[in-house]
């Protein structure tokens, strides 16, 4: 496993993996933090009912809802699409990495980069907040459980864009589903609760640590079984899944 | 050559693209409109606007990405990219037929988002008076605003290899057209980047966007004419880097 994980090391800095994640972590603090620095928004960096916090936190769902089931499904189609093309797969079976085992050792590197990225957007967009002048306490538990909550729906939904894109030769198809994803998990923050629990893209809604009620913001958090559910099901899904690409003959698609 | 394009593009899994994403943004807007009634005011202004919200926003910009990939990827695989080279016909004429087969697929695109607007508007939402004219030339105007990014990522989609490269580039312009617009520092700059055109072609007219200008002939006209000179441009280095690159 680790000489796997060490060649897809290697293989993320030939596919600008770094440089795409750290470019998306600029967009997302960019387009969240947009209003910031405008007349209306800064009144309020000082009154506590104007909830100043709780609104940066709330356009950051919304832009990583959007941005993030593509994300996710871009990289996944990147690191994957390079051994469909290149003969990877029958390589690596040949040096002794099985198809399931060398789609772990994705997940592992990937997994580590969607975590430098959630990171990164929470505390960016803290500190321009910071730079912008709110002075209401910070309500950091309710970010740093958003900011876990985002990298855990990241990791099960690369998951599911592993074994797609190592499965179906045509990256297209893991594409559209993941831009497909985005539009569902958007319009899921808009809708009734109950959609974000129907499609795994959903849980970028449901995760949504404020809500709108009336005029102000309420706090909100996923339903914890079905948030656990959903997580442990992805891990045990895509376990199962790496198995039987490593029982299989020949390459996984 | 169009021809030839549209036969290579009739087994492509694109047409799934370009039919679920009109689909899914009339289902959401429409149940969202429904869901908001107490909020939202009755009528078509604002059905349409919650329609094409996201769509304007990020989602067709993303969709073209898609679709301009697809319609290269099948050149990128084996010798095909050497077998369209040998052809006589010149690189003007190959990228501009990839252009125009992937604005039909943005048209039919749009098509279905407009027919299923009225559809739904009439028969389920049960929305009173007829569907206003506007939205046809704001549908059509979105298919010319289009046109710029289907240009751009057509030749994003031509130099790299990778499928899902170009896509990535375009969420980044999506991110980008999207602060222009709305940080209020774009000015003439907007018009200028492609994926913010799509978006202000889309919102004119639109009761739900803070800032949409109205469909009149002040902002139809800018944008068409970005619209024109933008994609001329990106043929035309499309073409010359075309003719510039050795067989791969």
């Amino acid at each position: 496993m680790r000489m796997a994980v060490g060649l897809e090391v290697h293989k993320t800095r030939r596919l600008r993996v770094w440089v795409l994640c750290l470019v998306m972590v600029v967009a997302v603090v960019a387009l969240s933090g947009m209003n910031l620095f405008s007349e209306s928004a800064r009144e309020g960096f000082a009154d506590p009912a104007a909830q100043p916090w709780e609104a940066l936190l709330l356009g950051q769902v919304m832009i990583a809802a959007m941005t993030s089931p593509v994300l996710v499904a871009v990289l996944a189609g990147r690191q994957v699409d390079i051994e469909h093309q290149g003969q990877g797969w029958f390589m690596a079976r040949v040096a002794g990495l099985g198809p399931g085992l060398l789609c772990r050792a994705k997940a592992v590197v990937l997994g580590v980069a969607l975590t430098f990225t959630a990171v990164a957007q929470c505390v960016l967009l803290i500190a321009a907040g910071m730079v912008a002048g709110i002075e209401v306490t910070l309500p950091i538990t309710l970010w740093a459980r958003y900011g876990l909550c985002l990298l855990l729906v990241d990791l099960a939904l690369l998951g599911l864009h592993l074994w797609l894109a190592a499965r179906v030769d045509n990256q297209l198809v893991g594409l559209g589903v993941g831009l497909l994803g985005a539009f569902y998990a958007v319009y899921a923050l808009l809708m009734p609760t109950w959609v974000a629990y129907v499609l795994p893209w959903g849980y970028y809604a449901a995760i949504s640590p404020v809500a709108v009620e009336g005029d102000r913001f309420v706090e909100s958090a996923p339903v914890p079984w079905a948030f656990a559910l959903f997580l442990c099901a992805s891990a045990a899904l895509f376990l199962g899944a790496c198995r039987r690409l490593d029982r299989a003959e020949g390459g996984p698609a | 050559m169009i021809l030839a394009e549209l036969t290579k593009l009739r087994r492509s899994a694109l047409w799934a693209v370009a039919i679920v994403l009109p689909v899914l943004a009339v289902t959401a807007g429409s149940i969202n409109y429904a869901a908001n009634q107490g909020v939202l005011s009755a009528g078509w202004g604002s059905y349409w606007s919650q329609v094409v919200l996201f769509y304007g926003l990020f989602f067709m910009s993303m969709g073209v990405a898609v679709l301009a990939s697809a319609a290269w990827r099948m050149e990128h695989r084996g010798h095909n990219r050497n077998l369209l080279m040998s052809t006589p016909a010149r690189t003007a004429a190959i990228v501009g037929a990839k252009i125009v087969s992937l604005v039909l697929v943005v048209a039919v695109m749009q098509a279905m988002l407009l027919t299923l607007v009225v559809v739904v508007g009439v028969f389920v939402l049960d929305l009173e008076g007829a569907p206003p004219w506007e939205y046809v030339v704001v549908a059509l105007l979105g298919v010319v605003a289009a046109l710029p990014v289907v240009a751009v990522q057509s030749l994003l989609s031509m130099l790299i290899r990778s499928f899902t490269a170009p896509v990535a580039v375009g969420l980044l312009g999506c991110a980008i057209g999207t602060g222009l617009l709305y940080s209020g520092q774009g000015g003439v700059v907007s018009h200028l980047f492609p994926h913010s055109l799509v978006t202000s072609a889309l919102f004119l007219g639109n009761g739900a966007v803070a800032d949409s200008a109205g469909l009149d002939l002040a902002a139809v006209g800018p944008i068409v004419f970005a619209a024109v000179v933008l994609t001329t441009a990106l043929w035309a280095l499309s073409a010359r880097l075309l003719s510039q690159r050795d067989l791969s």
